[in-house]
């Protein structure tokens, strides 16, 4: 293989990696979210926008990218923690579709609020000073801000799974996500539970959504565009299951980057195909749990 | 004669009389109804529409047409032809479907006299239809497809702004001639990228030029970075390039965060680099060479004046879009003034609009009676360091460049 | 109100609708009378969808790729291939109805949540192939160039004329939907939405029934597109895009499901929402987002028919 093709593998096998990272950040919480409460949080979306846009807001006032990367997600956890204890509780009894509904409702909601605060057009969100410029790594020339991308996602999904599998929290969680009857029973106060795993889940994509900010830029669309990549991603990878999200995020990220490159016209529908195959096959996704009927 | 005297007082009126009278009064009656609605109608204000995106990929291109036109009305007192001067806005968020149903709304339910827009080319194509079928009076001040003055032409659609053709094709045949012999092309993936990268090849391709590879990002896209990749493996060193609105800013950012500004010449179309995008671009955007009817450098009276003017009421430097905003303003006031605010008669408007020509910001201004597309110069730019400011400075002037009205044989 | 009353109450308020519906164009400025077509028109979309949510239980998230392949198919035989629009608009349920029964018979086979990703990812993949496939579609961009025909020297451009044969199509569809509800079929397909596990019990095989439904819901649908591509004269991939689906989803929820009225008032609002409070702000998705969501938590009978129970309850 010549020089210019290795390089350009390279080149695009980060690219991947970078969108499999963001797409990490958002179907995590997704699947955690589905897991455990059985919802499908169509608002998902919402909260990583709010993230973006909560950051630039924060970068605006303090001048600090790495603080508003550290406050943003804080503060849309405390919206999606304030949403959930008090309108989406009420809705549980009910079943999963008015939860849809419900979520929906907020999409739209959250999309009109961040267009008449921050307006409608594209906005840019700059690249922290400490990190603008290239690294030359196997190769091939690479923006730093884009590989540090790429390890923090790696970072998270280390910390995740420490959290779920090695934290007292860790275990509630999985108690809760495998039989939230039970775990109740068991003295579990199952409200509070559920309104942490919302608040974490809307807060890890909100987390996605600022250091997203430099990469792919902030409109108010931004929430409903990655939702629906969100949604395949977890599907592909099991609801419920965070190695399937992440190796489903890998998977996907890396099949649209080349995609793009190869069969410019084909990925987006090749990408849906895969989405509706594994549904077809196994309905709670490659790695996931069975879904009662 | 004598029966002449004849005709004197108590005698029957003639025929002659009966009629003078009658139509004597005929006239003072309908005077006395109609004239209330006369006046009513000289005095009502008259109503632009303008269809523009307040939101999307070309929110900022908007907020500045709307600056420009806003700029040339207030120096006129709202005013032009005798009678006020009114706006009707609406965003069609550069999609298509809602562009259509903003037009159906300013033209059945806000009756505007002229509407004006749309920015996108793919707003542009949806609208045509229904312009042409409610015969309604359109200045395109923004979308570059040439189909709009060319198969789609009539004589109540007019365009102020530029044609695709010509943001490109000289450019094409100059770039030939300067830059490259070989060259990519990268464009957004619609209507106003295609016609762009078709003009450029009409321009480029017949004196010798050779397209090494094309790459099509989509319209609206934020990550470019899959398709940098390939510019890296594509084998030449210069790219022409098609890319609007926030897709410019986010393109020619990211073309600098990967490192290709330092072995690649980027060219393209003078979008990409104007004064709405340069600010947010920054040094990325240093030695981009484009082609545009307009550069806020230009040294002309009238444009000295137009950036002073519009500096004053922003506080930024006017883009190319500025400029559409500012001339259609000023085709319409000079048109008013041709009719003395007379909107009834279209016939009358549309050949007023037709004759209008003026030393405009960027350059002089005059419509092409065979397609009512503008006529106007064309110049090469590139982007240096003013004093404070980025800026396109004009190295090469095409001048008088008319659409040729249809697709040359390239 | 004596119970013997009621009927005759609900008939002449049927009738009235009616009545109204005839003769409100000729009151209306011609935008007036374009938005009321396309409330016809949406609110043929709407019934079809309150088929499959509210009769059938079955909560589609992908239902706007029936109504974009009937819009597509009208502008497409019209525009591109030359053929009359009528030919489009009968094609528009043909073709949705196949791309409903290849489509169903693999989302039925799942319920729930799952029924809804699959309806979703369906409607998206066909989303991608409009985006994609410029030469057909033209892509983002769309397709325009529909040019309406004259009958009996009448000009399908003029919006009374449009009017008066959308409405006929609208009436025809709307009784035709409230014989099949009240149809042994319409009442498996309610039967279905009580309680599935039941239904099979008693012996139905649920999935060709809901397949049924899916079909036919798909194809009103597509004659709500065709009627749309005919009406608009432009068709563009944005129509088969997820949040389009969501639209129609509010209307339906938004007016009443389980009425097959109510998603016709549902559109209405939707739309006028959209055009009249969209020229005093542009916040009327604000409005709509919250009036839709107190809907889903307190009022989920939609506006139509909490006004309906509220009605009866009075009698």
């Amino acid at each position: 293989m010549s020089g210019a093709g290795l390089e350009f593998l390279v080149t695009q096998l980060l690219n991947g990696l970078v969108y499999a990272m963001l797409l990490f950040l958002i179907s995590a919480g997704l699947s955690l979210i589905f897991g455990l409460m059985k919802v499908v949080n169509l608002a998902h979306g919402s909260f990583y926008m709010l993230g973006a846009f909560f950051g630039l807001t924060l970068i605006r006032v303090t001048g600090s990218f790495w603080l508003a990367a550290a406050v943003a997600p804080v503060l849309a956890a405390a919206v999606g923690a304030i949403l959930e204890a008090s309108i989406l509780r009420r809705v549980y009894r009910r079943g999963p579709l008015d939860q849809v509904l419900l979520t929906f409702g907020f999409t739209l909601i959250f999309y009109d609020l961040v267009k008449w605060i921050w307006g409608g057009d594209i906005q840019q969100m700059p690249t922290p000073p400490a990190l603008v410029g290239t690294v030359a790594i196997l190769g091939t020339t690479f923006p730093a801000y884009r590989l540090l991308l790429i390890v923090l996602g790696f970072v998270l999904a280390a910390l995740m799974w420490l959290l779920l599998e090695r934290t007292r929290y860790g275990a509630l969680i999985r108690a809760g996500v495998d039989d939230s009857v039970t775990a109740a029973g068991l003295g579990l106060n199952v409200n509070r539970l559920f309104t942490a795993i919302f608040a974490l889940g809307v807060g890890i994509a909100a987390l996605g959504g600022v250091v997203a900010g430099p990469v792919m830029g902030l409109s108010p669309t931004m929430g409903s565009e990655i939702l629906i990549v969100g949604f395949i991603v977890v599907v592909c990878g099991g609801m419920g299951s965070l190695a399937g999200a992440f190796a489903s995020s890998l998977l996907i990220g890396e099949a649209d980057t080349f995609g793009k490159a190869y069969l410019p016209d084909a990925a987006m529908f090749v990408i849906y195909l895969v989405m509706i195959i594994v549904l077809v096959m196994r309905p709670s996704g490659l790695l996931g749990r069975r879904q009662n009927a | 004669m004598s029966e002449q005297r004849k005709k004197s007082i108590g005698s029957a009126p003639s025929r002659r009389q009966v009629l003078a009278g009658a139509a004597g009064t005929g006239a003072a009656l309908g005077l006395g109804i109609f004239a209330p609605a006369v006046r009513a109608q000289m005095n009502a204000p008259i109503k632009i529409g303008c269809l523009i995106s307040q939101s999307g990929v070309f929110a900022v291109n908007g907020a500045n047409v709307l600056d420009g036109m806003s700029l040339y009305f207030e120096k006129n007192g709202w005013s032009a032809g005798g009678r006020k001067i009114e706006l009707v806005k609406e965003d069609d968020e550069a999609k298509p479907q809602l562009g259509l149903e903003k037009v159906k709304k300013m033209i059945d339910s806000d009756k505007v006299d002229i509407l004006t827009g749309p920015i996108g080319s793919n707003v542009a194509l949806a609208i045509i239809g229904f312009i042409k079928q409610s015969n309604s009076i359109l200045i395109v001040d923004g979308a570059g497809v040439n189909a709009v003055t060319r198969e789609q032409k009539g004589p109540n659609i007019f365009r102020c702004s530029t044609s695709s053709w010509q943001s490109n094709a000289p450019a094409g045949g100059w770039l030939y001639k300067n830059v490259a012999k070989e060259v990519m092309i990268l464009a957004s993936d619609y209507s106003g990228g295609h016609e762009a990268m078709d003009s450029f090849k009409e321009g480029f391709l017949p004196p010798g030029g050779k397209i090494v590879k094309e790459i099509w990002p989509p319209f609206s896209n934020t990550d470019y970075s899959p398709y940098l990749a390939e510019v890296k493996s594509s084998g030449v060193k210069t790219l022409y390039a098609y890319f609007t609105g926030s897709d410019a800013v986010r393109f020619i950012t990211q073309f600098t965060e990967f490192g290709l500004h330092k072995d690649f010449k980027l060219t393209g179309t003078g979008f990409m680099v104007e004064d709405d995008a340069l600010p947010a671009e920054g040094d990325a955007a240093l030695g981009v060479v484009t082609g545009l009817h307009y550069a806020s450098t230009l040294d002309t009276p009238a444009n000295r004046k137009f950036v002073a003017d519009y500096r004053a009421k922003t506080g930024q430097y006017p883009s190319c879009y500025s400029d559409y905003g500012y001339v259609c303003a000023t085709v319409i006031a000079e048109a008013l003034k041709a009719t003395q605010g007379d909107t009834g008669d279209k016939k009358k408007l549309q050949d007023a609009i037709r004759a209008v020509h003026f030393a405009a910001p960027r350059g002089p201004f005059r419509f092409d009676p065979e397609t009512q597309n503008v006529i106007q110069n064309i110049y090469i730019r590139e982007v240096v360091r003013g004093d404070g400011r980025l800026e396109n400075k004009v190295i090469a002037t095409i001048p008088d460049v008319r659409d040729p009205g249809k697709k040359m044989n390239s | 109100m004596p119970s013997a009353a009621r009927p005759v109450a609900a008939w002449s308020l049927r009738l009235g609708g009616i009545a109204a519906l005839v003769a409100a164009p000729l009151f209306l400025d011609q935008f007036l009378r374009e938005m009321v077509t396309e409330v016809l028109i949406f609110g043929i979309f709407a019934m079809s969808l309150d088929l499959l949510i509210g009769y059938t239980g079955l909560v589609s998230f992908g239902h706007a790729m029936f109504f974009g392949l009937g819009a597509y198919a009208t502008v497409l035989v019209a525009a591109r291939l030359g053929f009359s629009p009528w030919l489009g608009i009968l094609l528009g349920p043909v073709l949705a109805g196949a791309v409903a029964a290849a489509v169903g018979y693999f989302c039925v086979r799942a319920s729930g949540i799952a029924f809804l990703m699959l309806t979703m990812a369906f409607s998206q993949l066909l989303y991608s192939v409009a985006l994609k496939w410029r030469s057909v579609t033209g892509g983002s961009d769309g397709i325009g160039g529909l040019v309406r025909p004259r009958l009996a020297g009448l000009s399908f451009d003029d919006p009374l004329v449009m009017y008066y044969f959308v409405l006929p199509i609208f009436l025809a569809v709307t009784w035709g939907l409230f014989r099949l509800v009240a149809s042994p079929l319409g009442h498996v397909f309610i039967g279905i939405r009580e309680n599935e596990g039941r239904m099979r019990a008693i012996g139905f095989a649920t999935g060709p029934y809901k397949l049924i439904a899916f079909v036919i819901a798909g194809c009103v649908a597509g004659l709500a597109g065709g009627l749309y591509g005919f009406y608009s004269g432009f068709v563009s991939a944005d129509l088969l895009y997820w949040t389009s689906s969501g639209d129609v989803l509010i209307m339906t929820v938004l007016g009443g499901p389980g009425t097959l009225v109510g998603p016709v008032v549902g559109a209405a609002v939707y739309l006028f929402a959209k055009s009249m409070i969209g020229s005093f702000t542009q916040h009327w998705l604000l409005a709509v987002g919250v009036i839709f969501v107190c809907c889903v938590l307190f009022f989920n009978r939609g506006i139509y028919g909490t006004a309906r129970a509220l009605w009866r309850g009075s009698a």
